[in-house]
């Protein structure tokens, strides 16, 4: 399928399947749009939270990524098998 | 001073507001940038989400549970899941293949069908701002902060 004949909002994004993790960025940044205009007391800093919020939730999901393959690479060939 | 939620009178309408059109709750309560914020994200993750994966990741009858969720996001939940019938599975674009199922059965499905991960981002981003909006239409039901 080319990109030609894509039909946008009918057809899934042509090549999106190989970087689909990437989109946990958009997703962040937008939850964070949303939860920091309902939560803060006062815009003033608004997208400056914004930022914020978004990189320590991506600082969070790789920090648990790594760990998640530290165990599973290193840890677990430790155990003994039974 | 209405900083305290206690003292605000409860804002049912707006509350509605907010679910017909992410955001317009709070602009009725006179919290306008608050309300292009909300209205920015949760429009912004719900469409990203459907043109990531096309209509088919609104479903109601296949994916009721995901749809509970995305329903927060108001009417434009519904139209989607309306589109998808009205044109993916009922085939008025794209093919329908007959594909055979674990039971022997076949079962016609479109060839506009989003497989794999890009399915489950678009069914993600929709849920997710459905679920977003309910915690704005909460927000927009206990009225206006002393700020705006």
């Amino acid at each position: 399928m080319s990109m030609l004949a894509w039909m946008p909002f009918l057809q899934p994004m042509p090549g999106a399947m190989h970087w689909w993790w990437a989109w946990i960025v958009p997703m962040v940044a937008l939850v964070s749009v949303i939860w920091k205009a309902i939560r803060l007391p006062s815009l003033d800093r608004y997208w400056r939270e914004v930022a914020w919020m978004t990189g320590q939730v991506l600082l969070g999901m790789l920090a648990l990524a790594v760990g998640l393959i530290v165990l599973v690479q290193w840890v677990v060939p430790l155990l003994p098998a039974d | 001073m209405h900083d305290d939620p206690e003292e605000r009178p409860l804002q049912p309408v707006s509350a509605a507001l907010a679910w017909v059109l992410p955001g317009l709750g709070h602009m009725r309560n006179g919290e306008i940038r608050r309300g292009w914020m909300v209205m920015l994200g949760v429009l912004g993750m719900f469409l990203l989400g459907v043109l990531v994966s096309g209509v088919d990741c609104v479903d109601r009858r296949e994916d009721f549970l995901w749809f509970l969720a995305q329903a927060g996001a108001g009417p434009l939940a519904f139209a989607t899941d309306a589109l998808n019938a009205f044109l993916v599975k009922s085939g008025r674009v794209g093919e329908l293949l007959n594909t055979m199922q674990p039971d022997g059965s076949t079962v016609p499905i479109s060839t506009f069908k989003g497989v794999g991960a890009i399915e489950g981002v678009g069914t993600l981003f929709t849920a997710m701002a459905g679920l977003m909006n309910v915690t704005a239409v909460l927000d927009a039901l206990r009225g206006q902060r002393r700020d705006g």
